[in-house]
């Protein structure tokens, strides 16, 4: 029984994949997958039994992780877009010392699953910690006019009116934890993270510097995170 | 009593794409030039940001980014024996205004002419006869032919970073780009747009039908890109509001995007905005500019003497600056005299919608200004005219550059304009109709012309600029055969209804049709019928240069900016190379 | 030409209550509707308006819910906020013709020519509606107590050229109508109409904040996010 079950667990991993591979960036997840919010939640709270951790030992139940800004907050972040990542995570375009193996474990269903839940779920609003003035100002001034001679865009011309998001597809930074978004920042700005869809985030980053990237997150970490459980995935 | 200012070695009039071109490569060769430029400074950031830079009403409805008609307006009429009256709102053409000019709101769409339109005179007698082409129609070679500007598209496209798939390259016809394009060099500086749903679907049909579809060449980037000047551009977002709007993310190939910043850093150049050109100013013998006369915001005026006087306002406002100087002789459309003001010509644009039930979700909204998928088997000289009795020809386009519901709510033939029909109407269309523009040719004729208005004035109470204009009966027979096969396309798209749009006569202002006026300044080999030699050189003035549409003889069916570029280049390195060296007419007459 | 704070809260809080506010999907009941429009009609008439005198705005008001007609699932265009649209536009630059070309000699051209009266939009708004109001006090009813009925097809005869308007020919008048209605239910909320951005939702216009790199080649897929105004933005300005 056990024999037959962990070929037939290797068979679907094997099959998921190479599905997950084949699986270009123009082609969606299957537009026949409906997701399930309740199984989601128990991925997220207890993993499963083939080894997938449960996404709340680092994310928390309601997506507002520890406060160590370590791991980034989910919570109202689009279905869409979680679930890219986690694709990413497990075919190797998006690379992370534990996401990677995590994402490696998890069905096609897995993930639509835990998307919608973490889509749906409503954060724990968690306070900003003090930041300079100055530095307040240049990360607003960034985020929301942008930069002449750096070729920099406002921020939240893509991303969004008060750091909202644009869904599906972009997602929000308002609320996220500062430290997280400025690891995101250098991540894209070595090149080790490249999973965008135009190339669009190495290069901006890439015109910022230190002072910048840092003024940026604790920008958005102060903005209050909506409801933005309307970022639906498409049907 | 203007004041005189110090001498410059160039002045170069209104800063917009050309002039900016002009003024870089020339300050670049070490002369001292000063750009004015009738408005005001503007740059990406802030002006140009998300989300106030999307905003229908004051950009699209009340043409935020044109020249302001308030000072500065037309007058029109269809024909000589109307009385032509203001345009008192920009409809059918939005003249731009500001740093970069038109470049700024412009879609991007970039196109080349091709070699038979350089001699379009020549080739329509060699191919169909003497008397094929109707009698009213005054086309003309250029003075120039494709193989000697080629290189200078070539230069042109790549400070832009335009995206395509080359469909000739030396003479070797291409898969995936246009097969009937004229030959280029080398590859497009970055690759083709991504298509929109409309487009796909039109590919599909097209090919089936035996056509040859491919993506429009775009000056919206397709990737990040660094210029040849060193200037960054980032990928284009699909964001839906490019024409008539400035793009925010860098991506749109705009003077401020791909060249501005060079210019600006360099110390030989002047920029001076809030400058109203109001004439150039010649000698006594009247064969040599001595400067231009301008006024200030506050309307002081000011003398800027210069050796060379370079005119780039945009074509319309060319041939009116050559009238208000006195620079060529006012065309006379009674006696076929004269030259400034003749082969005006515009672009004589179809539309055709394809209606889809519910289920195929077009979102008409994500476009960038050129993500279209297009086929020439029908524009230019790309197909047989003998059996149809006319000249020229249209692209026949899938494309939506917007989803803008103020501008765009199609619904079906027959369906009422308001009311809960027309609502529920609109409602159920919004997102299910694709959208061909059927784009084409416009050409010149004896009566069609550009001349000084007898009666109404602009803010520094100079004549308007009075525009004489009807479509010819062949541009109306040649739209009324290419919307015919562009809705054949449609029927075999899969819709439930295709409505076809051609132009009809009488031309209105009141409905926007691209703004693509030319002629008025023409370049040619003769000075009785043409007011440049092929060097945009004035005949008469031999120190002044117009670079604009209005040098052009006829309108093809293609966007006329990446030839004007072309052109742009072409004439200044004729300057740089010849015209310094010995100051005189390039071209004896 | 601002509105008082407090009215303009109040309003709000109104329309919040009246209909649901932000969700798309929500079904109002018809009756809801119009009682909520002639509940803040008969409040709004007299005081809010910056250029339309209170006879003026019965008539616009009437004529745009023909010409947007409230239903089962959507707003029609008073409760858009179209009236006020063109309250505003009427009583600033615009209506003051500050956008056209504003020179004589004014003479009558031919259609090809465009708008060649010498009145601002401003002025035709009121001399037309000055007639048509004159014009229903020789009637039994005035415009805004006809059947819908009736109000199109009083509409239709202006639409058809039928009549002239103090001298204006009713086209000219009515065309500029329909195209204020369209602009004030579509236009960006922070011009006052399009509350909520109603006109957007029902099309699936998804806004100002637009970029689909990613979502553009996935061809046919349903984009089902809220849209946001400019007004979101707090650096935000109209014209």
């Amino acid at each position: 029984m056990k024999l037959n079950r962990s070929i037939l667990i290797g068979t679907l991993a094997a099959a998921t994949a190479g599905f997950l591979l084949t699986r270009s960036f123009a082609a969606e997840s299957p537009k026949t997958l409906k997701a399930d919010v309740g199984r989601g939640a128990e991925i997220v709270a207890s993993g499963t039994d083939y080894g997938v951790a449960a996404c709340a030992r680092c994310h928390a139940f309601d997506g507002t992780a520890d406060g160590s800004g370590a791991f980034p907050k989910l919570s109202g972040i689009s279905s869409y877009y979680l679930e890219k990542q986690l694709r990413d995570f497990a075919s190797g375009l998006r690379t992370d010392a534990i996401m990677s193996a995590i994402a490696r474990k998890m069905k096609v269903e897995d993930i639509a699953d835990v998307s919608e839940y973490y889509a749906g779920v409503r954060g724990t609003p968690t306070p900003a910690p003090p930041a300079a003035q100055d530095r307040l100002a240049l990360g607003t001034r960034l985020a929301t006019v942008g930069d002449e001679e750096k070729k920099i865009q406002a921020c939240e011309g893509c991303h969004g009116a008060a750091g909202r998001g644009e869904g599906p597809a972009i997602p929000p930074l308002a609320g996220q934890y500062s430290q997280y978004i400025a690891f995101q920042m250098r991540m894209w700005q070595m090149g080790y993270r490249k999973n965008d869809a135009n190339q669009q985030m190495g290069n901006i980053a890439r015109r910022l510097s230190a002072k910048d990237i840092e003024a940026i997150g604790l920008y958005f970490e102060r903005l209050p995170q909506k409801d933005l459980a309307k970022n639906k995935r498409q049907p | 009593m203007a004041e005189k200012l110090k001498p410059v070695d160039v002045v170069v009039v209104g800063v917009g794409f050309m002039g900016a071109i002009m003024a870089k490569e020339l300050a670049a060769a070490g002369l001292t030039v000063v750009g004015l430029e009738r408005g005001k400074k503007r740059w990406t950031v802030p002006e140009f940001q998300s989300p106030d830079i999307h905003d229908e009403l004051k950009y699209s409805i009340r043409k935020g980014m044109m020249q302001d008609v308030t000072r500065e307006a037309m007058t029109f009429r269809n024909n000589s024996s109307q009385e032509a009256l203001p345009i008192r709102q920009w409809q059918a053409f939005l003249p731009g205004s500001d740093l970069g000019g038109s470049g700024v709101h412009w879609n991007g769409q970039t196109f080349r002419f091709t070699e038979a339109d350089f001699v379009w005179h020549t080739r329509m007698q060699e191919r169909y006869g003497k008397t094929f082409v109707d009698r009213n129609l005054i086309i003309q070679d250029w003075g120039i032919t494709y193989d000697e500007l080629e290189p200078y598209f070539d230069k042109f496209e790549y400070l832009l970073g335009t995206g395509g798939k080359a469909g000739n390259l030396n003479g070797k016809i291409q898969p995936g780009g246009n097969p009937f394009e004229s030959w280029r060099s080398r590859e497009y500086p970055n690759p083709p747009m991504k298509e929109q749903y409309g487009g796909v679907l039109f590919r599909k049909a097209a090919s089936e039908m035996g056509y040859h579809p491919f993506v429009q060449p775009s000056s919206n980037m397709t990737r990040p890109y660094t210029n040849p000047e060193g200037l960054q551009l980032n990928a284009c977002n699909y964001c839906g509001f490019c024409e008539r709007y400035a793009c925010e993310h860098f991506a749109k190939a705009t003077p401020q995007t791909v060249i501005l910043p060079v210019l600006l850093k360099n110390p030989n150049f002047e920029l001076r905005t809030e400058a109203q050109v109001l004439r150039v100013n010649l000698d006594g013998h009247k064969k040599r500019a001595t400067g231009v006369t301008y006024a200030d915001a506050t309307g002081r005026e000011f003398e800027q003497p210069a050796d060379l006087v370079i005119i780039t306002t945009y074509a319309l406002n060319n041939a009116r600056m050559m009238l208000l100087s006195g620079i060529g002789k006012p065309y006379d459309p009674q006696t076929g005299e004269g030259v400034i003001g003749r082969n005006y010509a515009y672009q004589t644009t179809g539309d055709v919608y394809v209606f889809y039930d519910e289920s195929v979700n077009i979102n008409p909204f994500m476009a960038a200004g050129a993500s279209g998928t297009l086929i020439d088997d029908f524009n230019d000289d790309n197909f047989d005219h003998g059996p149809h009795g006319f000249i020229g020809g249209s692209y026949i386009m899938s494309a939506l550059t917007n989803g803008r519901p103020i501008e765009f709510h199609p619904t079906p033939p027959g369906t009422r304009d308001w009311g809960k029909e027309w609502k529920a109407a609109i409602r159920r269309h919004y997102n299910h109709t694709a959208h061909m523009l059927i784009h084409g040719s416009s050409m010149p004729t004896r009566t069609n012309y550009l001349d000084l208005d007898p009666t109404y004035k602009d803010a520094w109470g100079l004549p308007l600029l009075r525009v004489t204009f009807e479509f010819p009966d062949n541009d109306v027979k040649m739209t009324q055969f290419c919307v015919d096969r562009a809705v054949e396309v449609g029927k075999r798209m899969g819709a439930k209804t295709v409505a076809g749009y051609p132009r009809k006569p009488p031309f209105t202002t009141q409905k926007y049709q691209t703004t693509h006026n030319t002629g008025g300044v023409i370049m040619g080999s003769d000075p009785n019928t043409s007011a440049l030699n092929r060097y945009l050189q004035s005949w008469q003035a031999h120190n002044v240069f117009v670079v604009g549409a209005s040098a052009y003889p006829q309108n093809p069916g293609y966007n006329p900016t990446d030839t004007l570029g072309a052109l742009a280049y072409w004439s200044v390195d004729a300057i740089k190379k010849q015209y310094l060296k010995k100051p005189g007419a390039l071209v004896s007459a | 030409m601002k509105r008082n704070r407090e009215q303009q809260g109040s309003r709000r809080d109104f329309l919040r209550s009246a209909f649901a506010v932000g969700v798309s999907s929500a079904v109002i009941s018809v009756e809801q509707i119009r009682a909520a429009s002639s509940k803040m009609r008969s409040t709004d008439n007299a005081k809010t308006f910056a250029f339309f005198r209170p006879e003026e705005a019965a008539f616009v008001s009437a004529a745009v819910d023909r010409f947007i007609p409230p239903d089962e699932e959507w707003p029609g265009a008073v409760d858009a906020g179209v009236v006020e649209y063109i309250d505003q536009q009427m009583a600033g630059k615009w209506g003051s013709a500050g956008y056209m070309y504003w020179h004589g000699p004014f003479k009558e051209g031919t259609p090809s020519q465009g708008y060649q009266l010498p009145l601002t939009p401003a002025e035709l708004f009121r001399r037309a509606i000055a007639a048509i109001n004159q014009h229903f006090t020789t009637q039994a009813t005035p415009f805004h107590q006809l059947s819908t009925d009736k109000q199109d097809e009083y509409l239709e005869t202006l639409l058809a050229n039928k009549t002239t308007l103090n001298g204006v020919p009713s086209k000219v008048f009515a065309d500029f109508l329909l195209q204020h209605t369209i602009e004030g239910f579509f236009a960006d909320p922070i011009y006052g109409g399009n509350r909520n951005m109603v006109g957007w939702k029902m099309l699936g216009f998804p806004g100002p904040y637009a970029d689909y790199y990613e979502l553009i080649d996935q061809y046919g897929i349903k984009v089902d996010r809220d849209p946001v105004s400019i007004g979101s933005s707090p650096r935000h300005h109209a014209m």
